[in-house]
């Protein structure tokens, strides 16, 4: 019975979808993404910031000054002797000891980049460096 | 008189578009895919350059940003240096603070954030790079 009756009603036209509506949505989609988007990989360097208050002790700790012109001068652990002056760290490394920690002092004119670049060398040799505080710029004696 | 066999089979004017809706289904799951969506930083600058091997992907429970005019932000929020030390100081000492600051700030515009830090005892400050070459 139910058939009979399907097969007398007029065939239904099939409506056609309009792809305009679709369009406009796919290309708002695109714009949001496109605007949105950032394709700049962003990497990070962990900095170990030494603490206020720590134990003192009366053994000189290893610095190294970060010189505004890049240069760093490298104070060895108990020693008062004059620093050690170079323009690159692979000629300080050989002479650092891995298991001692090393302050690293950055005068205040020093760039971001440049302690950026020094502390993750550092860590890729497998140094415990440790940024210390800003200090004065151009004095010899140890800080 | 119109000839049976020339009949031309009547076309969709909607035809047309089907390339260019596969272009641009391809562009945006390009965008989908490719892209990371981020909030936009409160300060605009060059981040320290290092071609580090693992991205920097992990959660930021504070987003510290110095702009190159010395202006500080926390997590997107313009702030005053008092006022940084007493909502970090609100943040466990597990919370990871990440640094966003230009390559080209010195050391002493740091030296506010990194005391900080060092009254806090927190011991760990990560700092955004990028990778890329120095221009």
């Amino acid at each position: 019975m139910t058939a009979t009756v399907t097969a007398l009603r007029p065939p239904r036209r099939r409506s056609r979808i309009g792809l305009t509506a679709l369009i406009d949505v796919v290309f708002i989609l695109l714009m949001f993404f496109m605007l949105t988007s950032s394709f700049t990989r962003q990497h990070e360097v962990v900095f170990q910031v030494s603490a206020a208050g720590e134990q003192i002790t009366d053994t000189l700790p290893a610095l190294l000054v970060l010189q505004a012109d890049r240069q760093l001068r490298y104070y060895p652990t108990n020693s008062n002797a004059a620093p050690q002056l170079v323009t690159t760290l692979d000629e300080l490394l050989p002479g650092i000891p891995a298991n001692e920690p090393l302050t690293l002092l950055p005068e205040p004119a020093t760039e971001l980049q440049f302690i950026t670049d020094i502390m993750a060398a550092l860590q890729q040799a497998g140094v415990a460096a440790v940024l210390g505080q800003t200090i004065p710029a151009a004095e010899e004696r140890r800080p | 008189m119109t000839p049976l066999l020339n009949r031309q089979p009547c076309r969709q004017s909607d035809d047309n578009l089907i390339p260019l809706i596969n272009i641009v289904f391809l562009l945006l799951i390009f965008f989908m895919v490719a892209g990371q969506l981020r909030q936009p930083p409160a300060a605009e600058v060059s981040l320290p350059v290092h071609h580090a091997q693992q991205p920097n992907n992990g959660p930021q429970d504070a987003l510290i940003e110095l702009s190159t005019d010395g202006r500080w932000y926390l997590n997107g929020a313009a702030i005053d240096a008092p006022g940084l030390a007493q909502q970090l100081a609100a943040l466990p000492l597990s919370a990871q603070l990440t640094l966003r600051a230009d390559r080209h700030t010195h050391a002493a515009d740091l030296e506010p954030l990194l005391t900080i830090l060092r009254n806090q005892q927190r011991p760990r400050l990560h700092l955004q790079t990028q990778s890329g070459d120095l221009p």
